[in-house]
């Protein structure tokens, strides 16, 4: 028995096995050559006539053959299964283009995304976060930051009264007078956010309602420069690293000196455009050192204590961040609108 | 206030500053320049005259005109009324730009129009300071006009810039132009020095006048009468810096008030002497009097304005208007000047009863400087003299109860610096200080005396003295020092970290965190007010009915929200917004919830109307996560009475017996009376946060688990309609100490039941015991005690 002749099963398997399309295929396959009726089953029948010697090599061919016949059956019955399977997963294929299920993720007015990010900038600072009434007496909105009755400063916020020493508190200030009063010489570094209400027409840049976040920090040799860098780091942290600011002369009646503070324009890095009116500058909050007259007024000593105060606007800085250019859309909640906002971070 | 560059130019040499620069080194002083705007832009301009005018044949008022522009001959089409020839005209040569239009060479009905002539209407002028002729037609130049001069614009006194002030509290002593003229001679290190202005007559001692005041609002009244005076037009100097100053011009009577008051910041007012009712002026009070004012309008006064009278009568509202009767009129001869202080409280009080606002209403309202009326009603006499063409003036009487001294505030060098965080020098200080007219006495090596100038009413403070050193000497110097605090703690209140929480929680189950506005109308106010029902704060002053009273519930204001995004055709979604209320005797916290159409699981594909179940899963789920136990708080159903929750789907959130919220369907008559569709399907929730926030919570301890495996039995029941699941599950839990959870799997009504007013609940059972294996006859048992006690207690039987 020539061992070639058992040897080119290997290649009529494989030629075979090339038109095997279904199981009933393989099945044919499979008896041709390992049934009783196969070539291997009857070189087996001879080897009762072959020496010890010819049986031990012609065996190692013989078995050689078989196993790789019965590998060959194995991956081709493989092949056959997985091939059912991808059928079988093709018939319950989705339309991966159909709409995702919800998670349910909603959106923040984007007036509280700046608010909460204030809030988590200051408070990392090491400024804790104190809350005041929106309803309000003369007295803590304005007799105690040193702007008496009939003080010309009183003009400049027309006042929502509800009857003559109530009101709608036109700042969050008076969180100041409340702190001092109830912290009577000690350090303080608070921020008091809310809503404060001034009787304004509503229109793009006006509301008759609108937010400030106040800020008040007392101590020993606080100084002007101890508030230039508390708000050079907030700007920084809210704005960009690149944003430089600017400080202003101005006028508050519960701080003195009283400053603008004006950040850099992000649009033209300072060099003056549309958004900054050509000025390079943009004004973003009011800051003082706090008067002397609110300190003693609070039972403080004037002379050992003094302290920085600062307010910064809402709804301004959240027009600024996200380019919105009417306040009234914030009071608005237009669903498109709140969806822009679903960003976090 | 309207800043003249040119009549500033005046007072303090400006010629190395332009008005841009001005403006900004203002600006940055605390003296905010709104905005700086040249008179008139126009260009090309030359004085010409017209030498030939014949009308245009083909048009029936359009002339052709020769216009000599001392160069050349220019042939000008004009359409103007009084364009003739002889006159002389402003013309705008081809290549001008004026305020709308830039002049070009044209043909008009064939003819060449090589220019244009001009109104001042062109030239940028507002029609306010113009008469009607000159509105309607070309500008008549006099006859000094020089042919040829193209400086038309510096003729017409409009190369002028105007800075407009935006002067805050402080620094009224800026209306005065004086004022504004030290202010910059500070910021720019100028020599200021005093103008003399003052050039008077002989006085007539002859003349008398009794000057008085009856009222402590008014400590000081000066003034002097001059006679025989002309009332005509105002040079045109005057009627061009007037016009800078946005005033405009009536007579120079009227015109000199004006302008003296601008200079001086002190308002001034001008009697006829003759129609006084004698010879005397006195402030007193009013009397509840009318009053007709110089506009012809009558006022009715209270016993708290102060008015000027002569004997009885009524010559003016003191630092508000005159009156009709003896203000200056075109045939005055004699007049009275006032110069005087009046009380700012009292003039703000009169002039905003009365709506009558002025330029010296204002002034006296910020506060005057107290030194100043002398100069003032000096100034205006030495101007009246000139201009009116007399030289009959009297004496300066006076009435004065004010003694003046320098305010002097005790400083130190070290003060200053420690409040800046600065490290000036003395010298450095005391020049600053210098520069603004403070006077600095030093008492010793840190310590001094500043003596501050009259018209710094501000500067009352060291702590002003340290914000005028800065302002001067420039923010940059100010180094940047984070402060050194004593380390603490900030962050949140325990309130405010629980708002985080369930804020973050509704934010990823899709709600929309809104804001609204705390202020709302009648109607909103009464609506939902069931956590805070005593009477709302209503606004004394508001501006709109819609914004009048503080809201007493959120779900109004939410309402109007669902609403909008309706009408805009958004149908399904989530809102809440925390915010406080606020009613007469109370005010809390609250967070509000509104579902409205559906809940959208896959967009459209699989959505889920929005349900009482849906709110009752928030509640429950915002007390869970603030670990509230289930026992501390139960659902109870509203009264049928109520007209804001429909009642079949709302349930009140009770604490104890305490009503601390309320969720479910708005009542149908809410739907309607909010525009809202009843198939739009709104639920609404809000809960009174103090309520939650002040419920003890401990710490969480684990427990140890069973160590046994639990067993699980399905018992089905059928049950009287009206028994709630809670309450049979309650009695369930009662039965049998190893049960360790109940939970509903099943509840349902056929034909068959409902005939007979039942219902079929389903629940699945689990048993677990902490100190062995539950075998099958023990559990058998529970079950069986657990039936029979539905059985006896509930009516319940076990369904078949």
């Amino acid at each position: 028995m020539d061992k070639n002749e058992i040897l080119i099963e290997k290649e009529n398997l494989l030629n075979d096995l090339k038109d095997v399309k279904t199981f009933d295929d393989l099945n044919n396959v499979r008896a041709k050559y390992l049934s009783k009726k196969s070539k291997l089953n009857s070189v087996m029948q001879l080897f009762k006539t072959l020496t010890k010697e010819e049986k031990i090599e012609l065996g190692k061919t013989v078995n050689e053959v078989k196993t790789f016949i019965e590998n060959e059956l194995k991956s081709k019955q493989e092949e056959l299964e997985n091939q059912k399977m991808i059928e079988t997963l093709e018939r319950d294929k989705i339309d991966i283009t159909l709409p995702g299920s919800n998670l349910l993720t909603g959106a923040k007015n984007p007036f509280y995304l700046i608010l909460d990010e204030m809030i988590s900038i200051f408070t990392s600072m090491g400024f804790s976060v104190v809350e005041g009434s929106e309803v309000e007496s003369d007295k803590y909105n304005f007799e105690l930051l040193n702007i008496p009755k009939d003080h010309p400063a009183r003009d400049m916020q027309d006042t929502f009264y509800i009857s003559e020493n109530l009101l709608m508190r036109t700042h969050t200030s008076p969180a100041q007078a409340h702190e001092l009063e109830q912290n009577k010489n000690k350090p303080l570094m608070i921020i008091s956010p809310g809503k404060t209400y001034r009787r304004d027409d509503d229109d793009m840049t006006h509301s008759h309602q609108f937010a400030q976040v106040e800020g008040l920090v007392v101590g020993e040799n606080i100084t002007l420069g101890n508030l230039k860098a508390t708000l050079e780091l907030f700007v920084k942290k809210m704005f960009g690293e690149k944003r430089e600011i600017r400080l202003r002369s101005s006028y508050f009646p519960f701080t003195e000196p009283s400053v603008e503070v004006d950040v850099s324009c992000a649009e033209c890095n300072g060099k003056g455009c549309p958004v900054c009116k050509g000025t390079g500058y943009i004004e973003v909050l009011g800051a003082g050192m706090v008067h002397p007259n609110v300190l003693r007024m609070a039972g403080y000593d004037s002379n050992k204590f003094s302290g920085f105060a600062f307010g910064i606007g809402i709804e301004r800085v959240a027009m600024l961040r996200y380019d919105i250019n009417d306040i009234r859309k914030l009071y608005t909640n237009d669903i498109r609108f709140l969806n822009q906002f679903k960003k976090r971070g | 206030m309207k800043v003249s560059y040119k009549e500033l130019n005046k007072l303090i040499d400006l010629s190395n500053i332009s008005p841009y620069d001005l403006a900004n080194k203002l600006t940055f002083a605390g003296i905010e320049v709104e905005s700086v705007e040249k008179l008139s832009e126009a260009s090309n301009l030359v004085i010409g005259e017209v030498i030939d005018c014949q009308n245009m044949a083909e048009s029936d008022h359009l002339h052709l005109t020769k216009v000599d522009v001392k160069d050349e001959i220019l042939d000008i089409v004009c359409g103007a009324p009084n364009v003739r020839k002889g006159l002389k005209v402003i013309v705008a040569k081809v290549g001008a730009k004026l305020k709308e239009i830039t002049i070009k060479k044209s043909q008009i009905l064939g003819h060449e129009s090589n220019g244009m002539l001009c109104s001042l209407v062109e030239l940028g002028v507002d029609k306010k300071y113009l008469s009607e002729a000159q509105i309607n037609g070309i500008e008549e130049l006099d006859d000094n006009a020089v042919v040829g001069n193209s400086n038309v614009l510096e003729y017409l006194g409009l190369d002028d810039y105007i800075l407009d002030l935006k002067l805050l509290a402080n620094r009224s002593d800026c209306n005065s132009l004086l004022n504004v003229a030290k202010e910059v001679s500070a910021l720019y290190n100028l020599k200021f020095k005093e103008p003399n202005l003052i050039n008077l007559p002989k006085e007539d001692n002859e003349i008398v006048f009794n000057l008085n005041s009856k009222t402590e609002l008014c400590p000081k009244f000066v003034s002097r009468v001059i006679k025989n005076i002309k009332i005509k037009q105002s040079p045109k100097w005057l009627i061009y810096a007037l016009r800078s100053f946005g005033i405009r011009s009536i007579n120079n009577i009227v015109d000199i008030g004006n302008y003296v008051m601008v200079i001086t910041g002190q308002p001034l007012h001008m009697y006829d002497l003759d129609k006084l009712e004698s010879n005397e002026l006195y402030c007193d009070l009013s009397n509840n009097e009318k009053f007709v004012a110089l506009d012809e309008k009558e006022y009715q006064l209270t016993d708290s304005d102060l008015v000027i009278r002569s004997k009885s009568e009524i010559e003016s509202l003191a630092g508000v208007m005159g009156s009709l009767r003896s203000s200056t009129s075109d045939n005055t001869k004699n007049i009275v000047i006032e110069s005087a202080i009046f009380d700012p409280k009292s003039v703000r009080l009169t002039s905003s009863r009365l709506g009558l606002s002025s330029e010296s209403s204002l002034r006296f309202t910020k506060g005057i400087d107290p030194t100043n009326q002398e100069f003032a009603v000096d100034y205006a006499a030495s101007l009246v003299c000139e201009l009116a063409e007399t030289n009959i003036v009297s004496k300066r009487f006076e009435f004065n109860k004010i003694i003046y001294k320098d305010k002097e505030i005790e400083s130190s060098y070290s003060y200053i610096n420690n409040r800046l965080g600065t490290n000036f020098e003395k010298n450095i200080i005391k020049n600053a200080l210098n520069r603004v007219f403070i006077n600095v006495k030093d008492l010793d090596e840190d310590k001094f005396i500043a003596v501050i100038p009259h018209h710094r009413i501000d500067i009352t403070d060291q702590a002003d003295l340290s914000e005028e050193v800065i302002r001067l000497l420039g923010f940059d110097n100010v180094e940047s020092v984070l402060p050194t605090m004593r380390i603490a703690i900030g962050g949140l209140n325990e309130n405010k970290k629980k708002e985080t929480l369930f804020k973050d929680l509704l934010i990823n189950n899709g709600f929309y965190e809104t804001l609204t506005y705390t202020l709302v109308n009648k109607e909103m106010s009464d609506d939902f007010n069931i956590l805070l029902k005593d009477e709302p704060i209503i606004i004394k002053n508001p501006l709109t009915v819609d914004h009048s009273i503080l809201r007493r519930s959120l779900i109004p204001s939410l309402l109007k929200v669902v609403n909008y995004n309706l009408n805009r055709k958004i149908t399904d979604f989530k809102l809440f917004e925390v915010s406080n209320l606020y009613s007469k005797n109370n005010s809390i916290s609250v967070l509000s919830c509104v579902l409205t159409g559906n809940n959208l699981y896959q967009g459209n594909l699989n959505k889920i109307k929005f349900s009482f179940f849906d709110l009752k899963a928030i509640v429950e789920t915002i007390f869970e996560i603030l670990g509230i136990q289930k026992t501390r708080y139960k659902l109870e159903q509203i009264e049928k009475e109520n007209r804001d929750l429909n009642f079949g789907k709302s349930a009140y959130l009770k604490i104890g017996n305490k009503i601390c919220g309320y969720l479910g369907e708005i009542h149908p008559y809410v739907y309607k009376k909010y525009e809202i569709k009843t198939n739009s399907n709104v639920y609404v929730m809000e809960i009174n946060l103090n309520e939650i926030y002040q419920l003890k919570v401990g710490q969480i301890k684990s427990k140890e688990l069973s160590k046994f495996p639990d067993v699980k039995r399905d018992i089905a029941l059928v049950a009287d309609k009206s028994i709630s699941v809670a309450t049979i599950e309650k009695e369930i839990k009662l039965s049998s100490s190893l049960l360790s959870d109940v939970s509903l799997f099943d509840v349902f009504v056929d034909d068959e039941l409902n005939k007979n007013n039942l219902k079929s609940v389903a629940f699945n059972l689990t048993f677990t015991s902490f100190d062995h294996t539950l075998k099958e006859n023990e559990i058998n048992e529970e079950v069986e005690k657990i039936i029979n006690n539905l059985k006896n207690k509930l009516k319940i039987e076990l369904r078949k």
